[in-house]
């Protein structure tokens, strides 16, 4: 199966609706280096000790005794026994099998739009961290686009907390801009609404940093006309 | 300090701290991506609310 099921488009295809276990407590079949690391030369995407580790962690698990290779178990997503199967399946029958399951548990999020989610989401904490905001709110609303996918709900709350505070980082920004402003040091808060600006502009907080920088402009000219610059 | 940078600096430390699960390693679009763990299966198949396949091998 490892040459003739796992290689198949059809399978590979069918497996993205769900996620994959590999056990196999043998390494004989060596290594192979993938961008600098060693991994299984049969599943590239896991070194030998990982399908070891997990060989480990299901062998009693579904089956008592001795078993017939290869063996396939089918779980629901608590990882509660939903079918199985000893001795090699075509991928043809596999792909039937897994259909009647995926019919009886219902539909689930791809693994490409799951991986997509992550990427997104990571990239939007970093870009809090780093506080770019109009990034993260952008990365965070890509994920919150996908709420319509069937099991899409915990990553798409997931970016509806990131918004949220993203959110409330923005909000502080032009509350401490606007307080700076209070407290009379034109100077630095005309900054304050500039930096704002430089993240949000065509946005409602855009717009309120323009309009607090016109009006800071304004207030200045008018002190000029009257022959009383503004205190600095 | 302003008394709304402080919040401001702990949000953004909250959040670069809060990072996302472990990604795996890049893998080609037209391979199997399994799962490194039978934790880390059950914790994405739940967030996915997808079924869980699981394949048992020896070498020949």
């Amino acid at each position: 199966m490892d040459s003739s099921v796992y290689a198949n488009k059809d399978f590979i295809k069918a497996s993205k609706r769900w996620v994959c276990v590999y056990g196999s407590k043998d390494s004989g079949h060596g290594t192979e280096k993938v961008n600098g690391a060693e991994m299984c030369k049969l599943h590239p995407q896991l070194t030998c000790d990982d399908h070891m580790k997990v060989n480990g962690e299901v062998s009693g698990k579904f089956f008592t005794g001795t078993i017939k290779m290869p063996a396939t178990v089918w779980c629901d997503s608590d990882g509660k026994e939903v079918g199985k199967q000893q001795g090699a399946l075509s991928s043809k029958q596999l792909i039937e099998k897994m259909a009647e399951v995926e019919k009886q548990l219902g539909p689930g999020l791809g693994s490409d739009e799951y991986w997509m989610a992550q990427d997104r989401l990571a990239a939007g904490e970093k870009a809090m961290g780093e506080a770019k905001l109009r990034d993260a709110l952008a990365s965070f609303n890509e994920v919150v686009k996908m709420e319509k996918l069937p099991g899409s709900k915990a990553v798409v709350d997931r970016a509806k907390a990131g918004l949220e505070r993203t959110n409330e980082m923005v909000q502080a920004l032009v509350a401490n801009a606007d307080e700076i402003r209070s407290a009379g040091d034109l100077d630095r808060a005309k900054e304050k609404y500039k930096e704002i600006l430089a993240q949000f502009r065509g946005t409602e907080i855009g717009k309120k940093a323009e309009k607090a920088l016109a009006e800071m402009e304004q207030a200045e000219k008018d002190k000029v006309k009257k022959g009383n610059p503004p205190k600095r | 300090m302003n008394r709304f940078v402080l919040p401001v600096l702990a949000l953004a430390a909250t959040a670069a701290l809060a990072g996302p699960p472990d990604k795996p390693a890049k893998v080609p679009a037209d391979s199997i991506k399994w799962a490194t763990s039978w934790d880390e299966a059950i914790r994405e198949a739940k967030e996915r609310n997808v079924p869980i396949h699981v394949a048992y091998h020896k070498d020949n």
